[in-house]
């Protein structure tokens, strides 16, 4: 700030005020020191140098300089210069020191003012800010002085246990808000933050009573306001109202018992149903044989093919214990997702089968490097069943065929596996894959019924789909989807 | 070789015990049967064996007493060939039994005929 002849000569100036020549002039020295300074003539002083020649320039040849002080500590300074050699007398030099001091204390108060308008301001949008967050907050806030006596309790309290804020504030929490069987833990945990043997950032769950006399079981996060001297001001609660968690937490446990106990029934269960009619079939079996042998004699062909017959039935009733026992295994059995390789493991079952039946004719063709994200183990036992099939259905083509590939089907990505076999009406579909049902006669194809029941199983256990589509003794073709 | 066989079967099913020693039976092959783990290992401490067919379940309880059965005839007689034959079915069941040191795993119902020919295989016949 400037008032009278100035000319530029402010700009040129470069005052500073330490040590240096440049802070050696009449108002580094009056800043340095605190003290008003004289330059009593511009043309002569030889610690005016730096400046001399811009100021003679303006006409300059005197100035005299006094600090704006504040506690002691110069924040500025106050410079007034002359055409005329040591123009100011002693007296008006007090007089201007004077002004100086007054304008000085002006502006400190000015300053202070404005400071105090801008912290109040901020302290007020801090306030609205953190009225607002207490306020819309879904957590539960409570604040409590040091007898337990609430001083904050925020909307979504008065939301959970019907108290408004003001029925409650100055009240101790413990006198109406806790079960009786709780009262006394809890009232031990507030006391013990009191006096500092719990520590205050903690953590508890207790039931909170409404107004309704309904309970709300709260996970609490507590921490304390401390004062300046480090002294304890209150606790503040943040809670979450978890009653409905920790239903389903309970019930969850309970659910999660129950299914162990079945599973293990189950277990047994299946345990005994595979020995205790297996081992029926084993004296059947047994005696069945020694009937051919010892009677070998005495039995015509037809006795000898009855004897056989009742040996196939054994067969089968064995792979029918086999499958189911197949069926609840599978639908218990932990998953396990990892990459797999559809195509080789397609390759695999069709090469199994092939040295099992080595006088069959069947053309394969298999998409490769088909892979999938899902539990190796039940993908191959459901390929199994569903290649076993696709080779079975075809046995009475000259040459069966079996395509395995992957495809888009209503935007999905899915795999199929096609063959040329017997097929099967399109309105039976829906029967394809329940237990025992059967399209096909034990003479037509044999079988228990219980495969693509398997593969259904397989399939749904990795949440995805199985569907078909045929037409009689043009093939089938199965679709499904994995993921 | 003119060699007497003996063969020792263990199941607790006197049916099976009949119709498999009746199938099972031949003028070399002397054939002993045991309904309990007891009268097994009893026999296993007089006799000599050289194959033996072993059910797992003897009691028709939960527990398996032909592991006991196995271990006994193992430890006295280990050259003794053996052929566990079980309703339970399962891997973990028959890699136990492999283990173990049995020879040979069969899961109910299996024909005497194929036991036969096991036992030929090694021998017996």
């Amino acid at each position: 700030m400037h008032a009278g002849f100035e000319s530029g000569y402010l700009e040129t100036l470069d005052i500073t005020w330490d040590d240096t020549e440049r802070g050696c002039g009449p108002t580094g020295t009056a800043i340095r020191t605190g003290k008003p300074s004289k330059c009593r003539n511009m043309l002569i002083d030889p610690a005016f140098a730096p400046w001399r020649e811009e100021a003679l320039r303006r006409g300059y040849a005197s100035s005299i300089v006094f600090p704006l002080m504040d506690e002691g500590k110069a924040f500025g300074a106050i410079s007034i210069y002359s055409n005329e050699p040591d123009p100011f007398s002693d007296n008006e030099t007090k007089l201007l020191a004077e002004l100086a001091d007054d304008l000085a204390h002006g502006i400190t108060a000015l300053r202070l003012k404005k400071a105090q308008a801008l912290a109040e301001e901020a302290l007020k949008e801090e306030r609205n800010f953190v009225n607002a967050v207490l306020q819309t907050t879904g957590g539960l806030i409570v604040g409590l002085d040091l007898d337990g006596r609430i001083n904050i309790f925020n909307h979504a309290c008065e939301k959970t246990t019907g108290y408004t804020a003001e029925e409650v504030i100055g009240r101790k929490f413990w006198e109406f808000l806790l079960i009786p069987d709780e009262v006394e833990q809890v009232k031990a945990v507030f006391k013990g933050i009191v006096d500092g043997s719990i520590p205050a950032e903690s953590e508890n769950e207790n039931y909170w009573v409404a107004k309704d006399g309904s309970r709300h079981f709260i996970r609490w996060a507590n921490t304390a306001l401390l004062r300046d001297d480090g002294t304890l001001e209150m606790i503040i609660g943040t809670g979450i109202d978890i009653t409905e968690r920790k239903t389903m937490e309970e019930l969850i446990s309970l659910k999660a018992v129950e299914l162990t106990t079945a599973n293990r029934e189950l277990d047994a269960f299946s345990f005994s149903i595979s020995h205790d009619l297996r081992a029926p079939l084993h004296v059947i079996t047994g005696f069945a044989n020694l009937l051919l042998k010892e009677y070998e004699n005495k039995l015509d062909e037809r006795g000898k093919d009855f004897i056989q017959t009742l040996l196939g039935e054994v067969d089968r009733m064995n792979k029918l214990i086999a499958d189911l026992l197949h069926l609840s295994r599978i639908t218990r059995q932990e998953m396990q997702r990892t990459e797999v390789d559809l195509s080789a493991a397609v390759e695999k079952v069709i090469k199994d089968l092939q040295e099992t039946s080595p006088d069959r004719r069947v053309e394969t063709v298999i998409h490769s490097g088909v892979r999938c994200h899902a539990d190796e183990r039940l993908v191959y036992i459901m390929l199994q069943n569903l290649i076993g099939n696709a080779w079975k259905f075809s046995k009475n083509r000259e040459c069966g065929r079996i395509e395995f590939g992957e495809t888009i089907e209503g935007g999905r990505r899915a795999y199929f596996v096609r063959d040329n076999g017997a097929g099967f009406p399109m309105e039976s579909a829906g029967r394809l894959f329940t237990p025992f049902q059967r399209l096909h006669t034990q003479e037509q194809f044999e079988g228990t019924g219980i495969g693509l029941a398997i593969v259904k199983r397989v399939i749904s256990r990795h949440e995805g789909s199985v569907w078909a589509w045929s037409e009689k003794d043009k093939g089938a073709t199965f679709y499904f989807t994995l993921d | 070789m003119n060699m007497v066989r003996r063969l020792l079967i263990v199941d607790d099913e006197p049916a099976i015990l009949f119709a498999f020693s009746q199938f099972l039976k031949a003028p070399a092959v002397l054939i002993e049967t045991a309904e309990t783990a007891d009268e097994a290992m009893s026999l296993i401490n007089r006799l000599s064996f050289d194959a033996a067919i072993v059910d797992l379940r003897l009691t028709g309880a939960t527990t398996l007493e032909g592991w006991d059965v196995i271990r006994h005839l193992k430890g006295k007689q280990s050259l003794c060939t053996i052929l566990v034959v079980t309703a339970f079915g399962g891997d973990e069941i028959k890699e136990n039994v492999r283990r173990l040191g049995a020879d040979y795993y069969f899961e109910k119902p299996v024909s005497p005929e194929k036991l036969k020919e096991t036992l030929t295989l090694k021998g017996i016949y």
